[in-house]
Parts: C-alpha cells; sequence; structure tokens
C-alpha cells in the first residue's frame, strides 16, 4: 500500500534547493572571479579602430609562460622517474666506463675547470638550478645531477651554459690542450679500494656521479654503502691551509 | 595585479626564496667542506705556479699547471687571501687565452693596404723614425693591464725620457672619478679598507654595480655567507635589475644620473633627524663645496652651509628626481643611522663612468663619514676596479699625463725634482705642463695636421681603444682619411684597433712573460714567466726599452741620465750593464725586479710603502702601505686611517687622515648638488642606454672571445629591452634592431627577457662584441675633473630593422 509521502520528499526538495543555492554560489563565485583571472593572463586587449582584436604575439606569451599554462603546469614531481633500485644490478664494461670519461671530459676544458651547461638556463634566476640540481633527479632519461657541492650559491658564476639564446657561434679555433688526468687504476692490490684518481675538493657528494643515476661507466657497485671515504681515498695529500710551505 | 613585470619579480623572488632555502638546509654537509685542495698534490705531474688572474681588478690567484712548455691546467689558488681556491668562468679559462690560433707571432707593417710581416729591426726603425721626426706629437695610450714595471718603463721613457708627458691610459674611461673622489675626501688616492670588509658587513649598498657577474668572487665571498648563516642585508641600488639584484632585498631602481640626489636625500635625513656620528664628524671630518673657479680641492664651508645646501634634499624631492621612493630612501638614512650595523658600500663603473663621477664618489663617502660607517671593518665605502693593475699601474705608477709616480704631479716643482732626482736626470727634464688626457689625446690624433692636431704617432700597448673610445667615428675611425697618422699597436689578437693600425707588435701575454699587477685592496702580486710566447711575440716593457735604446743610439739627448749611462740601465750581479734591449739577454736578469727596485723610491711619500721584490715572490700580494718590522719582516696594512691597523696613524688618534687636504687630519665631507645630465631622453631619443660588460667576457672580449666556453656561453651582443617597450616598438625576442644616437647606429639582436631587466625607457647593450661596436654610437662628454667618460647613459632610439 502506498503510503503518503512522508517527511522524506520534503527534506529531498530542501537538499536539491540547498545543492542548487551552492552550485549557483560556486558557479556564480567562479564566474566572478574569473574575469580577474582571465585579466590577469590577457590583460585589456586593445580593440583597434576597425573593430579587429589583435593578435597575441609570442612576446605576449614570453613574459605570461606562467599565464595560460598555469592550470596545467605540470609538478615537477610528478614527471620525476624512479631512481634505479639501489639493488640494481651495475654493468661495468671498459666500452662504457671508456664512455663515461669521454662525456665527462667533453664538459670541461681540463681536469678541475668547473664543468658547462649541457641546457640553456633561466639567465634570470640562477638560483633556479637548485630546483634539479639540489638533490638530483632523472626525467625523462635525461639525468639533472646532484650539486656536489654546496656553499656557492653564485651558480652562474663558474659554470655558463653552452645553449645560448640564440644560434650557437663557430667555436673559435684554440690550440689549447687541458690537462686530463692519469686514470690508472691505483690499488695497493688486486682488491683492494682503488684510491681517488681525482681532486676530491668541491667533490664532497660522491653519488653525485657514482651514485645510482650515475652514468654506467661511473656507477659504484655498492652504493648501499654511504661513508665512501671509508674506504677509497684521495690521491690528495693531507695539506691543511696552515701548513707551512 | 596584471601587471607582468610584479608578477614576474614575485615568481622569481619566490623562487630564489625556495633555492635559499635549498642551500641552507644543506648546509650541514658544507660546515665541514675540505679545505681547497692543492692541486700540485693531485696533479703531481704538472709543473704549478702562482700568478694572479689576467682579467678584472679583484686579483684572484690562480695556480697554473704546465707540461711540456704550455699550459694544462688553471686552480684556484688555496694560498690567496682574495679568492680563498675559487674563482670565476673567467679564472677557470685564463689558461686558454694563450692559444688562440690567430695569435700575433710577427711585426706587421701595413704597405700599400697589406699587413706584411717584418723584422724587429725594422719595426723599431720605423717606430724611432716617428718619434724623432717630432718627439713632442708623439704619444703613449696603455692601460690597467700594463704590468707595473711596464707602466714605471712607459712613464719613464716618455716623461723622464722624452720630457714629453703624452702618456695616458684607457683607465682614464675607467676609475678616473674614483681616483678625483678619494683625492678631493681624503686628499691620497685608493680605498682605505679591504676585502675582509665583505666578511663583516652586514649590510652591503651596491652603487650602479653588479658583482655577480664583474667581480663574482668578490660578490660569492659576501652571499656565500648567508649558507653559512649570517644575515647580510643587501641593497642594490641600480639603473636595471641584474644578477646581483636577485640576491638583494631591496632594489632601488632610479632614473639614470639621479644617484647624487640619492646621496643627498641620505645626508639630508641623517642631519635632520640627528642620527650622524656627531662625534667621528667633529674629530675627524670638515666640509667642502665647490670653489669658483673649480678645483679638485675646493673651498671649505661651515657645517651649518653644508646643511643649508642640503635642505631641499627631502625624500618626496628626492623621489621626485630619481623616481626611489621616498619610503626606500628614509630606510637608507634608517640604516646609515644606525651604529650597530657595519655597512659597505660598493661600487665601479656605475658611479665612475658618469658626468658628475667626482661629484657622485665624493659624496658617497660623504655619507659614510657623516654616519661614521668608516675604518672599522665592514664600514667602509670602497671602490672597485676593473682592470688587474688599475690600482697598481696606473693610479700608483701614475701613467696619466698629469702624474708622476708615487702619487706626484708634473705641475708641482718640488714632485718633479724628486722624480728628476730618483731617475738620476738632469735639472728640468721632466716638463710641467700635463699632456692630453684620453679624449684629447685621440681628438688631436684624429684631427688633420693643418688643423691643429699636432699628435702624428700613437703607440697603444695592452690596449683595444678601437673598440672602446666612445664616439669611435670621430675619436678613432677619423684616423683612416688621415696619410700623415701613425697607429702602432702592441698586441697578442688582432683586434678592433689593429684593424686601423699602421704596425702592429706581437706581444707576449700574462704567463709568457714576469710581471706584476696591483688590484683593487691595494694588494701588490708579482708572477714569473712560466712558458714561451709565440713566434716573435715579445715583452711589452721590452718593447719600450728597446725603442729607448733605438733612440739612444741616434742620439736622442732624452735617453740618457744625468751621468751619460743609458735610461735603463741594467746591470747584473757584478754590477756589468746588461744589454736588455737585445732580447736574447732580456731574461739574463730580472728587469722586473730591477725596474721595481727603482720604483719602490717614489711610493714612500704618500705613505704607499711596497716591500722588496722578493716579499712579493712568497707572498700572494701584500697590501701596501707594506711596512718593515723590527725584526725584519714586511707587514701589510688591511685598513688604512685606522690606529688598530695602520702604523701610519699617530697613537691615541683612532682615525688619522694624514694627507687631509684641510692638512688637520680632517677628511672632507662634500656638499655637491645634483645637476642634470648632458644629454636626456628627447622626443627622436626617447631611450636612455646604457653599456656595460657581461660575466663571460672581459673587457673587449680579444682574450675571451678565443676561448670556446665563453664564447659559446655568450656569442654576441644584444640590447635588453623592457617587454612593454618592445611591444610598443613592435619588437619580437631575437629580432634584428637598429640602435641609433646622434654620433651613429648599431645593428644588435633585441634579447628581452635576458640576462637583465631594464625598467621602461632604458636599453643595455654590452661592449663585448667586436662586431657590434655600441660605442659607435656613446657620448665623449667628460667629468670636468677627471676627464673621465660617460658610457652609462645617452638619448638612444630603437627601430626593428625590416630586411
Amino acid at each position: 500500500m502506498a503510503k503518503p509521502p512522508s517527511f522524506a520528499p520534503y527534506p529531498r526538495a530542501v537538499n536539491v534547493a540547498l545543492a542548487m543555492v551552492i552550485g549557483v554560489a560556486v558557479v556564480g563565485y567562479a564566474v566572478g572571479i574569473r574575469p580577474a583571472q582571465v585579466q590577469a593572463i590577457f590583460p585589456a586587449l586593445a580593440v583597434s579602430p576597425s573593430g579587429a582584436i589583435p593578435g597575441q604575439t609570442y612576446l605576449d606569451w614570453r613574459q605570461r609562460r606562467d599565464g595560460p599554462n598555469a592550470v596545467v603546469r605540470s609538478n615537477l614531481g610528478d614527471l620525476r622517474a624512479a631512481l634505479p633500485a639501489v639493488s640494481s644490478p651495475v654493468v661495468r664494461t671498459p666500452e662504457n666506463k671508456r664512455e663515461a670519461l669521454e662525456t665527462r671530459a667533453n664538459i670541461r676544458a681540463y681536469e678541475g675547470a668547473p664543468p658547462t651547461i649541457p641546457h640553456p638556463i633561466d639567465e634570470q634566476n640562477p638560483g633556479s638550478c637548485l630546483a634539479c640540481h639540489r638533490d638530483g633527479l632523472v626525467v625523462e632519461g635525461r639525468v639533472a645531477r646532484a650539486i656536489s657541492h654546496a656553499t656557492y650559491t653564485n651558480c652562474t658564476q663558474c659554470h655558463v651554459t653552452m645553449e645560448p639564446r640564440f644560434e650557437k657561434p663557430p667555436a673559435p679555433d684554440n690550440a689549447f690542450v687541458g690537462y686530463r688526468l692519469d686514470r690508472k687504476r691505483e690499488q695497493a692490490w688486486q682488491g683492494a679500494p682503488p684510491v681517488i684518481p681525482h681532486s676530491v675538493w668541491m667533490r664532497d657528494r660522491c653519488e653525485s656521479c657514482h651514485g645510482v643515476a650515475g652514468l654506467p661507466g661511473l656507477r659504484t657497485t655498492h652504493p648501499e654503502r654511504g661513508q665512501c671515504t671509508q674506504c677509497h681515498v684521495s690521491r690528495t695529500e693531507y695539506s691543511p691551509p696552515w701548513a707551512a710551505r | 595585479m596584471s601587471d607582468p613585470v610584479s608578477r614576474r619579480t614575485f615568481v622569481r623572488s619566490a623562487a630564489l626564496g625556495v633555492a635559499s632555502a635549498a642551500a641552507m638546509t644543506t648546509i650541514h654537509r658544507s660546515a665541514e667542506t675540505a679545505p681547497p685542495v692543492d692541486p700540485r698534490t693531485t696533479m703531481p705531474d704538472l709543473d704549478w705556479q702562482k700568478a694572479p688572474c689576467r682579467f678584472c681588478g679583484t686579483g684572484c690567484h690562480v695556480l697554473v699547471g704546465v707540461k711540456n712548455g704550455k699550459v694544462a691546467a688553471i686552480a684556484g689558488d688555496p694560498e690567496a687571501d682574495v679568492n680563498k681556491g675559487l674563482l670565476c668562468v673567467k679564472g677557470y679559462h685564463v689558461g686558454l687565452i694563450l692559444y688562440g690560433a690567430d695569435r700575433l707571432t710577427k711585426p706587421l707593417l701595413r704597405k700599400n693596404g697589406q699587413l706584411v710581416p717584418i723584422g724587429w729591426d725594422e719595426a723599431l726603425d720605423i717606430l724611432a723614425d716617428r718619434v724623432m721626426k717630432d718627439p713632442k706629437g708623439f704619444a703613449f695610450y696603455g692601460s690597467g693591464q700594463w704590468t707595473i714595471p711596464e707602466g714605471f718603463a712607459a712613464q719613464k721613457f716618455m716623461k723622464g725620457g722624452l720630457g714629453n708627458n703624452h702618456i695616458d691610459p684607457n683607465a682614464r674611461l675607467c676609475m678616473a672619478s674614483a681616483v678625483t673622489g678619494f683625492l678631493s675626501t681624503y686628499g691620497v688616492d685608493e680605498p682605505a679598507g679591504c676585502y675582509q670588509d665583505l666578511d663583516e658587513c652586514n649590510v652591503l649598498i651596491l652603487w650602479g654595480n653588479n658583482p655577480a657577474e664583474m667581480h663574482p668572487v668578490l660578490f660569492s665571498r659576501l652571499i656565500d655567507r648567508r649558507s653559512r648563516g649570517d644575515d647580510i642585508r643587501l641593497i642594490d641600488i641600480c639603473t636595471r635589475r641584474t644578477r646581483s639584484s636577485l640576491h638583494a632585498q631591496n632594489v632601488l631602481i632610479f632614473k639614470p644620473h639621479t644617484d647624487l640626489a640619492i646621496a643627498n636625500g641620505i645626508a639630508h635625513l641623517l642631519l635632520e633627524r640627528g642620527t650622524y656620528d656627531k662625534e667621528f664628524v667633529e674629530k675627524h671630518c670638515a666640509f667642502r663645496a665647490d670653489s669658483e673657479p673649480r678645483e679638485l680641492i675646493g673651498k671649505a664651508i661651515s657645517f651649518e652651509e653644508y646643511r643649508k645646501s642640503l635642505e631641499p634634499y627631502t625624500p618626496e624631492h628626492v623621489q621626485e628626481i630619481s623616481g626611489v621612493p621616498a619610503k626606500d630612501i628614509r630606510m637608507l638614512a634608517d640604516l646609515f643611522g644606525d651604529r650597530s650595523l657595519r655597512i659597505t658600500s660598493l661600487w665601479c663603473m656605475g658611479m665612475n663612468q658618469h658626468t658628475q663621477g667626482t661629484a657622485i664618489n665624493s659624496l658617497v663617502h660623504g655619507i659614510h663619514l657623516l654616519s661614521g660607517h668608516f675604518g672599522k671593518p665592514g664600514d667602509a665605502p670602497t671602490s672597485l676596479t676593473g682592470q688587474p693593475s688599475a690600482c697598481g699601474t696606473v693610479r700608483e705608477v701614475g701613467t696619466l699625463s698629469h702624474a708622476l709616480p708615487g702619487g706626484r704631479e708634473v705641475a708641482n716643482d718640488e714632485h718633479r725634482k724628486q722624480a728628476e732626482e730618483f731617475w738620476k736626470l738632469p735639472p728640468g727634464r721632466i716638463q710641467k705642463t700635463p699632456g692630453y688626457h684620453t679624449i684629447k689625446m685621440w681628438e688631436q690624433f684624429c684631427k688633420p695636421t693643418d688643423q691643429g692636431g699636432d699628435i702624428h704617432t700613437i703607440w697603444v700597448q695592452v690596449t683595444n681603444p678601437g673598440q672602446t673610445l666612445p664616439n669611435l667615428n670621430k675619436l678613432f675611425r677619423a684616423k683612416e682619411k688621415l696619410q700623415d697618422k701613425f697607429l702602432v699597436v702592441s698586441d697578442v689578437y688582432p683586434t678592433a684597433t689593429t684593424q686601423l693600425a699602421d704596425m702592429i707588435l706581437p706581444s707576449a701575454l700574462w704567463v709568457e712573460k714576469n710581471g706584476m699587477f696591483g688590484n683593487s685592496e691595494r694588494r701588490t702580486q708579482q708572477w714569473f714567466r712560466m712558458v714561451k710566447p709565440p713566434g716573435d711575440a715579445r715583452d711589452d716593457c721590452w718593447q719600450t726599452i728597446a725603442l729607448a735604446r733605438r733612440l739612444y743610439d741616434r742620439g736622442h739627448p732624452g735617453m740618457k741620465d744625468k751621468d751619460g749611462n743609458f735610461l735603463f740601465d741594467v746591470r747584473d750581479s757584478n754590477g756589468k750593464p746588461v744589454p736588455v734591449w737585445d732580447f736574447k739577454h732580456y731574461y739574463d736578469v730580472n728587469v722586473d725586479k730591477h725596474l721595481f727596485e727603482e720604483y719602490r723610491l717614489f711610493t714612500r711619500m704618500k705613505h704607499k710603502d711596497l716591500a722588496p721584490y722578493d716579499e712579493y715572490v712568497k707572498a700572494r700580494g701584500l697590501r701596501w702601505p707594506v711596512v718593515q718590522q723590527a725584526d725584519g719582516s714586511w707587514r701589510e696594512t688591511r685598513f688604512r686611517f685606522a690606529e688598530f691597523d695602520d702604523p701610519y696613524v699617530k697613537k691615541g688618534q683612532g682615525i688619522e687622515f694624514y694627507h687631509s687636504t684641510s692638512k688637520d687630519g680632517r677628511a672632507q665631507i662634500w656638499f655637491r648638488p645634483y645637476v642634470p645630465p648632458p644629454e636626456s631622453p628627447s622626443k627622436d631619443f626617447p631611450f636612455w642606454l646604457c653599456t656595460g660588460r657581461v660575466l663571460e667576457h672581459w673587457h673587449t672580449g680579444t682574450m675571451t672571445r678565443r676561448v670556446p666556453q665563453l664564447l659559446r656561453a655568450m656569442p654576441e651582443a644584444y640590447v635588453e629591452i623592457h617587454p612593454d617597450d618592445a611591444r610598443d616598438a613592435g619588437i619580437h625576442n631575437g629580432d634584428l634592431v637598429k640602435i641609433s644616437t646622434r654620433r651613429g647606429s648599431i645593428d644588435v639582436r633585441a634579447w628581452i627577457g635576458g640576462r637583465g631587466s631594464p625598467p621602461r625607457g632604458l636599453l643595455f647593450v654590452p661592449f663585448f662584441d667586436e662586431n657590434k661596436l655600441i660605442n659607435l654610437v656613446t657620448l665623449e662628454d667628460f667629468d670636468f675633473f677627471s676627464k673621465q667618460t660617460d658610457y652609462k647613459k645617452c638619448a638612444a632610439s630603437i627601430a626593428r630593422v625590416t630586411s
């Protein structure tokens, strides 16, 4: 037997009404603020005397690079690929080692020179380097190595980009031959921990080159051990600044 | 809210904040960062020696690693106090400048428009012919890149030998106004403090200065303190945002040329509020204003007159002139009025390349004196230099048309007499009338002889006036049509100057010769030759001595001293003369040491005492006055005029300005009014044009453009323009645009959102690119006292080049 409608429809109507009110409020709010947003992105489109609306120049996009893209802007963290697991196997071959050393040599003038930057940079914000290079990350197969030293904050003082804004000039003809390290493995006996062949000054984070994201030819076989200098010493002799020469 | 600039600024500062925070979080690792490692231990198969860097006035020391007679590596010198093992990108690549493929290796003579190789003998004969024809019309043009001995030899050759004062350096266009600022304030040139001020200040004010790019090692020395937890307030007073602004809490953008009003506004508030340092001022200062006729030391005025003169400079009035908000002028006055702070001011070309350069220099010194922010570590007005030996050679050796070594002047009878004694010259050899300063020298050279252009030959060493002189069409290019004028250029690479040279002499570069430099903090540095120069390239100093000898052989009376000996008489340890004019024998003795020991005699008068040469061999530079101690050792001075460190301050004085122009131990606080610039934007030329350097290239790029890493990072000159100005002019990023002034025009690409961000109405173009000579359009007006020109502002127009 059909019971007469009790209280139930009434509250439903109230719910619907409330939902509509809230909906209108939300939409109204959104609509209300949209012009402000739109204006922030496309300020005052000037209308020419003919009535035509001028097109936006690329210049406008340049200065609003955070504008229209802000809603779809990706979070770097979401793009970041997972680092290889610490336990992932390391395959070291003479070829990948040579390749790694060549890659390393190609971005610096000589052993000890600051490496150059292989990508364009934000000229106006040198500090932004740290967004990727502070801890290092892997995106789309490209590796941003973690900064291997930390006290220096004016990155572009020493590191300059090889991808300038406009076209690349032909390289000047220069006969300088940069010093390259003798990379002969130095160890006391077969199985002893090899000596670090390079200076460790400003390279106090071994994992930035030798860690899991490092080039295969430079990766350590035991990244799980964090205390590298426990076993590996630099070829460098101990030379405190106060030692008289 | 739709202002893109403010939002971008916000985004940028937010990002910077994140970055700084990121840097801060890592300090715990870096706090234990090992001290710099000596490359001599990690790369023992190289031969390592010390040398100051070839580039700017910071004066970093590098270690140069040599293998098989060639430079193969560079390292920051861990023993150097200036840079403590760190360098900038130019310093790391300084070794590569020796090996550009187009090094000049043979003397070249222009015959029928073609440069043909000749021998050194013929070259010296040609040069000697030009001098003998008319010694008075010969001029020598050098720079702050002359080593101290090179500058001293050139100075002695010209003023002591030829009796000709037409010797001037490009440093005239670089720091002459800093010199006049120091002289008119303290009676003696060069900063009182040193780089330690950067370690101890808690407020740093940049006056038109961009050290993040121009003196990067000094900037890091300051900024890196933040990562160690120091609280530093950085204030950038500038005409455009730069990389330095990114680190600043306050960026005060002023209308070009109005910095005088800002300085006066600060002084006005210090007086009005009574927050100036009464005790310091009463004990150590006096007041000055311009005299009639105008003279460098001006006339004394009373404190009351000083106060009255400043009255119009209220914060609101200053805002009106400069565009800097009144609240920011008050903020600056708050800081200067606070004695618990340590405030250092830094400046370089922004204040020096200024038609009111002397005025703004003395005003900034004045604020520091008035507020007592002087004479304590961290409390200092400090001017930087752009060349490695602008101080050591130009300012101290005095290779300027009016100067003699050791702070002396040709116009002073007593000073000339002393110089003649030290040089063993017959009395009256040195001429009293100052020679032509840079602009006048080139004007007289580029003017036809029959119209009074009385300079017929200029010998250029270690600089590139064909790119750096202002208004190049008038002051350099005009030479091309004058058949009787002769330009001789000693250089290491072909340059904009050698393009018009009649004869080119190949020079040794940097560690291909012995040398000494003097940096911005009074530090005198020394290095030895490490590699051989290519081909027939030879030391500039040898070139000067060899010409002197050629003239001696031809009987020029000036090339003998009063005893009849050759002007550059150099003897070995047995007292036997060494024919150093013959290059085969030039390194039989250390000519640098010989010249330096002679030069040392000059340095005591102004208390700029230098130690013997061998002390500099051992040290990474020493800051003068270097005074011998009871135990025979030599002690350098970090803080001049301050009793706790300067041995020349009388005990109990605290501070003493012992070269005071008022002869009472006081420094002068100047009043100088704001006066409008000689050229301002107008209807036809609606923009300000500013020029300057960039991080990667040093000066005209003759050296750095040969380094692949530096050229690729910064391949060509560009113009920075505000996005709104670009839009109004229909200019897109990367477009070729024409920049025109009343003097000429050049085409460059527009770079919007590039290295710096100018405000609306201002354009910036760097001057390093020889293919885009911005100095074709710059202004040659100069400061009344210093004769230094203004490369930072003239009126320009910009238009897209339609092809």
